[in-house]
């Protein structure tokens, strides 16, 4: 929402600009004013502190941090005072702390209100809230440290502290208490080990004397006092400023620091600076850096994020770091919009200050919505039809007849069926054959997406009679069902937290043993165990009673959808249900921006949360108004996929040229062009086939590939195949996934020499040329050369060559004696097809 | 500056080298370290000034540190203060800004001398195990927690173990004795000497030293003081002779002390882990040991040889304790449970077997210890708790009160009648326990397999059953049907006439307290598409409660998931799994038939052939990899039962499928009426489907015992000399377990067969053998008199005979390529006392008399097979079968029972688990080559001493 203001203030602020230069505006001074964060302080113990920071803010959005030539003064220095930034508690009472600040002769004075209570009181360290903090925040309960599963040296603790009650035992207790000396607290191995008295593998973690020092020991001096169901609970934390827009106006922001303030909020109200002991992880290294007392130094371009972790919650601090060009704002007012998605991109690109590319000419769109909406090439016929057509709407209508092609539903068919892992080596041949027909099926009907969701959700039945419920054939335990849920329609992965809160994320053991509690009644009868043998019949169904044990408890958690309502332990109906209902349900969040960007994945290359599969709050969207945007309308078009498609491919976003600017060359991120990325395997193959005009066979996988494969009867091409176990050397080569994990990041992009060796050598392309029927031996018959290598750029390219190409190649087939000319002809067709624009979607 | 950097570092590796080579001297503190303090440090941190009450004007002052404790750390040179302040690493960075600072070299001087460990002017090292560390007042007083007890072996002193002391406490009126004190750290561990003259304590400082001292009851004086672990000491045993004290600690290591001199006499190091418990056997030729590494190991304490290691346990192990009489050993840890081994005189490797593993406590255990009357275990958990057990059969007697806090001590009076506890909050308790013959919870009676026969006298035809049709709505217990018993009601699970989604019928009938009803549907059968579910409800629609299940261990499935119909499973803690115990699968119980033969091999459930079944009519689903399964004993509702960590599952009165896969997806289920009532039965569809055509027919009868036998095998071709298995199997008919005669009679002259076969009680079938004797007349092809097969079981009381389909025309051919035969060994070759084989044609050729051989429950018996080659030089696989359910062939390895090529014998060992019943039965031995030649069969006699 912020972010969305973000971008809507700067292009008001660009509107009034737009007739002075920038470095004007600078001259003249700048709008804004100063503000002193937190805007209200409460100190509530002797120990309390609170780190100030002033902010530069216009438009009420926040800008750099502003330092130098500030002063800090607090009115009433028995309240209140400060050292070095910091606000420290004297005595009981209300003070204001006020900042000031000139600059092109202006003066400023933010101020903040501080309340110091309890000072006259006495004072301990919570084991919950501050020896867990320094614990975490020294590292001593990571992963390779006693975080690990079998701690260090017999000393364990929960990784990050999860479980507080654990650690206090293993702390306190275990081991005849050995890590506390209570008569002598400075004896105490967890002071003497980090502290470096005593060896410490994990070498010196801790200096006597520290903040850090004094909580562990007055702690243990106090008596060791433990975790308390009545302690205050963290319930909140806050990061200050959550979205700041670094370098103003084109401003130099390179170099700038950001210093965060991080708030912890308690449920008896309290609010801490956790500031000190929160953690905290830049999410884009190339835009900013992040030390470990929250200082951010800005060192590029783009959209910067910093993960904040304290007490295990997490916040994110937003940074915007524009492209240092000098861009005019009329580029922005001027181009081209079809509809919300151009608004939202342009307006994050002006915020960025980078500029979009220009519109793609037809040819290049044809080919590219093709590609990227039926995984198929237009032929050499309808790129000659559409090139000619002179209508306006004629981008329109090719779009709408792409929505309504039978490649459509084989591509999105594949593309589901990578979601959902359909695979012989999984799967019985009977049950793989009826849940693949039930995703085709949902294709065709255009079933929208969340009915397609609760159908193999709560899939009930024969596994050879609805296909849907083969989901429950793959996934047969309640652990592996909640997690595929959560990784195929929400695109969060939760299974960090089956062992311990997850680290970057929200989700807690406990959530995760709820959310995993509602599969633990999935029954099946029939097939299962062994995957290789049986029939692949199997009986889903609910039954009335069961529930999964949480390892860490030993007793059941309340079913519960991740961020829903909770299902009574006693209710006998199908538990899917309650899933089913909060997956599509307005309170969750993640259901329709997953599929959003899939999709949008699928047409850009990049997904606007990247990856697909990593939609976890602490991985933020390059552009979260957009998404926010497109998961609100696929919402008000009732999930209908397609029209979701129909409004990517109009958008002049979509549209855009792939070549880049000088100023956009650096954006990969924010949609300012089209971005070329090579055909997905199974499109490539599919591709070469249909250039030269030589459907592929098809067999099927083996184990070890020891046996060779039976012939797949009927499918000849790769998009169309129902089962992702083929023996298939191109699509192994070119990163076809192996559909065993739910993950995009099982198919692979990358380019590979074994490619290069397979495309210019292998048998894919140079045996289909050679093969009786195809284009070149068709070609070998046609007279005209000209016609020849227009008919093969069309079919290939979708475009007609230029003259600089094409009289060359006319010329060399020309030149070619009679039994030479097949071999020149397969010589162009090779030269086509292996090349970059050929092999790119751009 | 960065090459200046990089040549430093450099430097500094060199010198670390050469310090840690030994190839230079390292650096002497008065020539070389004291000037460069004096140079750079001297200044503030002087004896007048002590500046942050730090001196560095002499070696010893430099050991006494400062305000945050010690500035070096022998042999650590990056972890010490004096050189991190140097460096920058610590602040205030040292010396001050502005004042001349060390150069490098001259810190790499401070840091070698550091790694070589400090060393003072005379060359002699610090005391390592002194440091200094800052000084942190106390804001509340230090809680003095007890962290062991001991009781004298006459019980009348108690030890008391707290931190830094020993207290000796008369019993019973409670006096201090005497104070031990003045021991370094923690005391940790405490125990007396046999004859109780001597009182020892295991103590040290954690990371620094570890110390055990010997003490005089009599006085409290201090006898020796045992110094040598690296880290603070967790046991201390004095040996039954008083003559060797045994200490582990934190070091991992385990030392022996000769007591008389003081001296070490050996290390035990193959610890992993810290040693947290020791325990002599009485006898004082075994030291047990538990470790945090998880493993109990034995010891032999006269050689220091490592006798077993024991590694039941998942998790570590914090307390052992042995019998009294030293044939088991007790241990316990944070994986919950307590484990009891079988230790034998000698204690070899691979001969002390696990007995009992029981869940505990729901928490980690934290100290067991066993009455010197051996009758009695107790127990302690950091739940909290005290539990009481009764040693021979590991059930539990008692649970104390919810304590205060953690009992971390534990003494038991040497009846076992009184428990004293410490506590981590420093306080005492004092119990008076039940005697293990008036135990307080009454023996938990299991519930049957199956309700017991009752004669209903005869019943009705299927056919001549009253029919009655539903009429909807019936989906309410007041709308359901009223059904005559017996009887048959018909309908459709289908709510869309009335705008339902799904649909649910319901029944009505009567049934006084213990009438047995059998309650099946007839749908899939008749190809109706529903998939019927039964479910007995009360009149007011609340399921029927069948039995308890209490899990007694929790395991997995392992290696891979189990489709609906497989007999195999492999469950994680296998070892731990006996015979017919049953294993609760997510609302499937099946029933354990044959153990495991190892890790790569499966589990096999009942029957003995074919898919498995389930019980207490639940139904066999699929179950996935990681599934968690437990080892579960039925008990009667209403059954209170003690909790010990592991769930209780009811079981409703519910089937899906039979549960003897005799009706396919149709359903049955036994109904033993708890009271006097009208009960409700629901008929509804297991996926909640429903449909116009989802027809059924529900049927309520009366149980009709009975049994139907089936052979194979007929029409055998014997070669002479040699013989053929046949196989006879039982189809129980509505819940008839008792065993079944198979007789034999009619076979051609020459001929035997094994006769009478029995099926046993609760089993499914039986493998005779049919030979021909060497010199047996071939019987004619035609019209041969037929041999009569007839099967007898007792049923309500009385013998019942059903015919068997005979054997079919016999043949014999000629003497096989290999004859077998089994013979037992080590035993004197016995006539059988009863007749096992038949033969009904008169006086020739005569009989051939069975061997015998006898075996004990828990014994092993040795048997040999031989084998004449005619013709046959192969090696010759065996299959041995018709042992009694319980008896295995012991440790046959991958290949199974194997003759070689160009041998003629092979011995095997059969292994009786203890709780096979007496019996006699024959047993039989299969080539798997040549036509299957069989051997004659052996009488096996299972025999108590």
């Amino acid at each position: 929402m912020r972010s969305r203001q973000l971008s809507a203030a700067l292009i008001a602020i660009f509107c009034l600009l737009s007739v002075s230069s920038l470095s004007t505006a600078l001259a003249l001074g700048r709008g804004g004013e100063l503000i002193l964060l937190p805007t209200e302080i409460h100190l509530s113990s002797p120990e309390a502190r609170q780190t100030l920071i002033t902010q530069w803010r216009d438009e009420g959005l926040f800008q750099e941090q502003i330092t130098a030539g500030v002063e800090l003064q607090s009115s009433n220095e028995k309240v209140v005072r400060i050292e070095n930034g910091v606000a420290i508690p004297v005595g009981n009472g209300t003070a204001v702390i006020t900042a000031s600040y000139s600059r092109f002769l202006r003066n400023y004075a933010p101020t903040a209100k501080v309340t110091v209570t309890n000072i006259d009181q006495p004072f301990q360290w919570s084991f919950r809230n501050h020896v867990e903090s320094v614990l975490s925040k020294q590292g001593c309960n990571g992963g390779a440290c006693h975080g690990a599963r079998a701690g260090q040296k017999g000393f364990r603790l929960t990784l990050f502290g999860f479980d507080v009650d654990a650690d206090y035992t293993y702390l306190t207790r275990q081991a005849v208490g050995r890590r506390i000396v209570p008569t002598d607290p400075g004896r105490s191995l967890i002071l003497t080990k980090p502290t470096g008295l005593l060896p410490h593998k994990g070498g010196v973690k801790l200096e006597a004397g520290s903040l850090e020092y004094r909580v562990l020991s007055e702690w243990i001096a106090a008596g060791v006092p433990g975790p308390r169901d009545d302690d205050p609970q963290i319930e909140s934390v806050e990061v200050l400023p959550k979205y700041s827009s670094q370098g103003y106006l084109g401003a130099k922001a390179i170099g700038n620091t950001q210093q965060l303030i991080v708030l912890a909020r308690f449920s008896d109200g309290h609010v801490e600076d956790a500031t000190r002991w929160a953690k905290y992880t830049s999410t884009a290294a190339s835009v900013a850096s992040v030390d470990e007392r929250g200082l951010v130094k800005i060192v590029g371009p783009g959209e910067g994020a910093i993960k904040v972790w304290y007490l295990n919650y997490n916040a994110m601090a937003y940074l915007t770091v524009p492209y240092p060009n000098q861009v005019e704002s009329q580029v922005f007012a001027q181009a081209e919009r079809r509809n919300f998605i151009d608004d939202k991109v342009l307006a994050k690109l002006q915020a960025l200050g980078v500029p979009p590319s220009p519109r793609a000419n037809d040819a290049t769109f044809l080919r590219r919505a093709f590609l990227d909406t039926i995984g198929t090439l237009p032929t050499a016929d309808e790129a000659r039809a559409f090139l000619a057509d002179p209508a306006a709407d004629k981008r329109d209508r090719v779009i709408d007849h792409l929505l309504t092609r039978p490649e459509f539903v084989d591509y999105w068919a594949y593309k589901w069926s990578d979601l959902l892992l359909l695979s012989g080596e999984r799967l019985r041949p009977k049950a793989l054959e009826t849940y693949y027909a039930w995703i085709r099926k949902a294709v065709a009907d255009n079933k929208p997406w969340d009915q397609f969701a609760r159908e193999v959700v709560t899939a009930t039945g024969s596994t050879h009679e609805n296909g849907a419920a083969n989901f429950y054939g793959l996934h047969q335990d309640p652990e592996d069902m909640a997690e595929t849920t959560a990784q195929a329609f929400m695109g969060l992965s939760i299974g960090c937290a089956k062992c311990h809160n997850h680290p970057l994320e929200k989700w807690t053991n406990d959530q995760y043993f709820a959310f995993a509690n509602l599969f633990s009644r999935v029954r099946a009868k029939g097939w299962g165990g062994d995957y290789r043998n049986g029939d692949g019949l199997r009986i889903v169904y609910s039954d009335t009673q069961g529930e999964l044990i949480q390892p860490s408890r030993g007793v059941p958690q309340q079913p519960c959808p991740l961020d829903g309502k909770p299902v009574a332990f006693e209710a006998t109906g199908d538990r899917r249900l309650a899933v089913a209902d909060w997956l599509a349900s307005p309170e969750n969040p993640y259901f329709t921006r997953a599929v959003v960007n899939r999709v949008w994945a699928n047409y850009f290359g990049v997904g606007l949360v990247e990856a697909v599969d990593d939609m976890r709050l602490t991985n933020p969207a390059s552009n979260e108004v957009l998404l926010a945007a497109a998961s609100r309308y696929l919402i008000e078009n009732k999930y209908d996929l397609r029209e979701l498609m129909r409004a990517i491919l109009q958008s002049a976003t979509y549209q855009r040229d792939s070549t880049p600017l000088a100023e956009n060359k650096a954006d990969e991120r924010f949609y300012s062009r089209y971005y070329p990325r090579r055909l997905k395997a199974e499109v490539l193959l599919d591709a070469i086939a249909q250039a030269t005009a030589v459907p592929t066979d098809f067999k099927t996988g083996t184990p070890d590939s020891r046996k060779p494969g039976t012939a797949i009867p009927n499918i000849k091409r790769a998009i169309q195949l129902p089962d992702g176990y083929v023996d298939s050397y191109f699509l192994t080569a070119f990163g076809k996934p192996d559909r065993l994990i739910t993950c995009e990041c099982e198919r692979s992009n990358e380019p590979s020499m074994t490619q290069v060796l397979h495309l210019y050598n292998g048998e894919t392309v140079n045996k289909k040329l050679a093969t009786p029927g195809s284009a070149a031996e068709k070609a070998a018959a046609e007279t005209d050369n000209a016609r020849i290598v227009d008919d093969l750029y069309l079919s290939a390219l979708a475009r007609l060559p230029t003259e600089a190409e094409r009289g060359p190649l006319v010329a060399e087939l020309s030149a070619a004696k009679p039994d030479e000319r097949r071999q020149a002809i397969e010589d162009l067709y090779w030269s086509v097809l292996t090349s970059r624009e050929f092999l790119f979607n751009h | 500056m960065k090459s200046h950097i990089c040549n430093l570092s450099s430097l500094s590796v060199a010198l670390l080298v050469v310090a840690a080579q030994g190839a230079e001297p390292a650096p002497d503190f008065t020539k070389h370290v004291a000037p460069l303090l004096t140079k750079y440090c001297n200044g503030c941190h002087n004896d007048a000034d002590r500046e942050g009450k730090l001196s560095l004007e002499s070696y010893a002052s430099l050991l006494k540190g400062g305000e945050k404790g010690s500035v070096v750390t022998p042999g650590q040179a990056d972890l010490s203060r004096l050189v991190r302040v140097l460096t920058g690493d610590a602040k205030p960075k040292m010396p001050p800004e502005g004042e001349e600072a060390p150069k490098p070299a001259e810190i790499e001087v401070l840091k070698a001398w550091i790694a070589a460990g400090a060393k003072g002017p005379s060359g002699a090292s610090a005391d390592p195990t002194m440091l200094v560390v800052p000084q942190v007042k106390l804001t509340a007083p230090a809680k003095p927690a007890i962290n062991a007890i001991a009781l004298s072996p006459k019980g009348d002193v108690l030890g008391i173990a707290r931190h830094g002391e020993v207290e000796l406490q008369s019993i019973p009126d409670r006096k201090t004795l005497h104070k031990l004190a003045g021991i370094r750290g923690s005391v940790n561990g405490v125990a007396f000497s046999h004859d109780g003259q001597f009182v020892v304590a295991a103590a040290g400082e954690p990371g620094l030293v570890g110390e055990a001292r010997q003490f005089k009851v009599a006085d409290g004086s201090l006898v020796k003081e045992f110094r040598g672990h690296k880290d603070s000491l967790y046991c201390v045993r004095l040996s039954p002779d008083g003559k060797t004290l045994a200490t582990g600690g934190y070091d991992n290591a385990i030392k022996l002390w000769d007591v008389a001199s003081g001296k070490e006499l050996r290390t035990l190091d193959a610890h992993n882990g810290a040693v947290f418990e020791l325990a002599f056997r009485p006898d004082g030729q075994v030291l047990a040991s538990a470790s945090g590494d998880r493993t109990v190991k034995l010891w032999n304490p006269a050689t220091g040889q490592r006798l077993d290691t024991l590694k039941d346990s998942v998790k570590e192990l914090y307390s052992l304790a042995f019998s009294p009489d030293g044939s088991r050993l007790a241990a316990a840890g944070v994986d919950n449970r307590i484990r009891v081994w079988q230790i034998t005189p000698d204690a070899k490797e691979g001969t002390n077997p696990l007995l009992h593993s029981i869940f505990a406590h729901e928490t980690p255990v934290l100290r067991i210890v066993w009455s010197a009357d051996g009758q009695t275990i107790a127990s302690a958990g950091e739940d909290q708790l005290v539990k009481i057990w009764n040693a021979d059969d590991m059930t539990i007697r008692q649970t104390l009160e919810k304590q205060s806090d953690w009992a971390s001590g534990l003494a038991l009076s040497a009846k076992g009648d009184s428990l004293v506890v410490g506590r981590i909050d420093g306080s005492l308790g004092d119990y008076p326990l039940a005697a293990p013959s008036s135990a307080t919870d009454k023996p938990l009676v299991q519930l049957a397999e199956v309700p017991p026969e009752v004669d209903y006298g005869p019943q009705p035809a299927f056919d001549k059953l009253p029919k009655v049709a539903e009429t909807e709505p019936n989906d309410q217990p007041a709308q359901a049907l009223a059904l005559p018993t017996p009887g048959v009601a018909t309908g459709v699970v289908f709510g869309g006439d009335r705008g339902l989604p799904f649909d649910q019928d319901l029944c009505k009938f009567t049934a006084k307290a213990g009438d047995q009803w059998l309650i099946e549907t007839k749908a899939a059968r008749m190809n109706s598409p529903l998939d019927t579910k039964i479910e007995v409800l009360d009149s007011t629609g609340q399921p029927v409660p069948r039995l308890l299940l209490r899990a007694v261990r929790d395991s997995a499935i392992e290696f891979r998931g189990m489709n609906g119909e497989q007999r195999g499973v492999r469950l994680a803690n296998w070892e731990e799994m006996l015979l017919n115990e049953y294993v609760y699968l997510s609302g499937e119980v099946i029933k354990h038939y044959q153990q495991r033969r190892g890790p790569d091999g499966d589990a096999n459930f009942y029957p003995e052939n074919g898919n498995r079944f389930a019980f207490f009519d639940t139904t066999c689903r699929a179950h996935a990899l990681g599934e968690p399964a437990y080892i579960v004993v039925p008990y009667a509702v209403g059954t209170p039962l003690p909790n010990n960590g592991l769930p209780v599952f009811t079981l409703p009165y519910e089937n899906d499928d039979d549960a003897h896969r005799k009706l396919g997806k149709d359903s049955r289920l036994t109904f033993v009426a708890p009271r006097d009532g009208e009960y409700l039965v629901r008929v509804s569809d297991v996926r909640g489907f429903a449909g116009a055509d989802f027809k059924y027919e529900l049927t309520i009868r009366r149980p009709q015992p009975d049994f139907r036998v089936t052979l194979t095998g007929a029409n055998p071709n014997i070669n002479a000399g040699s013989g053929k298995t046949f196989t006879v199997k039982a189809e129980r008919i509505d819940n008839f377990m008792g065993s079944i005669r198979v007789d034999i009679t009619g076979l051609p002259p020459g001929f035997q067969a094994t006769t009478p076969l029995v099926i046993p009680a609760g089993l499914y079938e039986a493998q005779g053998v049919i030979n021909a004797l060497p010199d047996a007349p071939q019987p004619p092809e035609k019209d041969q008199p037929p041999t009569k097969v007839t099967a007898t079981a007792t049923i309500f009381g009385q013998e019942r005979t059903h015919d068997v389909n005979n054997l079919g025309t016999i043949n014999l051919a000629d003497k096989p390529k290999v004859v077998v035969h089994l013979e037992p060994v080590g035993q004197a070759s016995r006539l059988p006392s009863e007749s096992n084989t038949g033969n009904t044609a008169g006086e020739t050729p005569a009989p051939r008399q069975a061997l015998e051989i006898t075996i004990t429950p828990g014994g092993t018996a040795h048997c040999n097979l031989r084998i004449e080659r005619n013709g046959f030089e192969d090696r010759v696989p065996f299959d041995i079968a018709n042992l009694p359910h319980g008896i295995i062939v012991d440790d046959i390895g991958l290949s199974g029972i194997l003759v070689r090529e160009k041998e003629t014998e092979r011995s095997f060992v059969l292994r009786a688990e203890p709780w096979v019943a007496e019996q006699s039965r024959t047993f039989h031995a299969t080539a798997q080559v040549e036509g299957n030649q069989v051997s004659l069969p052996m009488v096996i006699r299972v025999k108590r001493n």
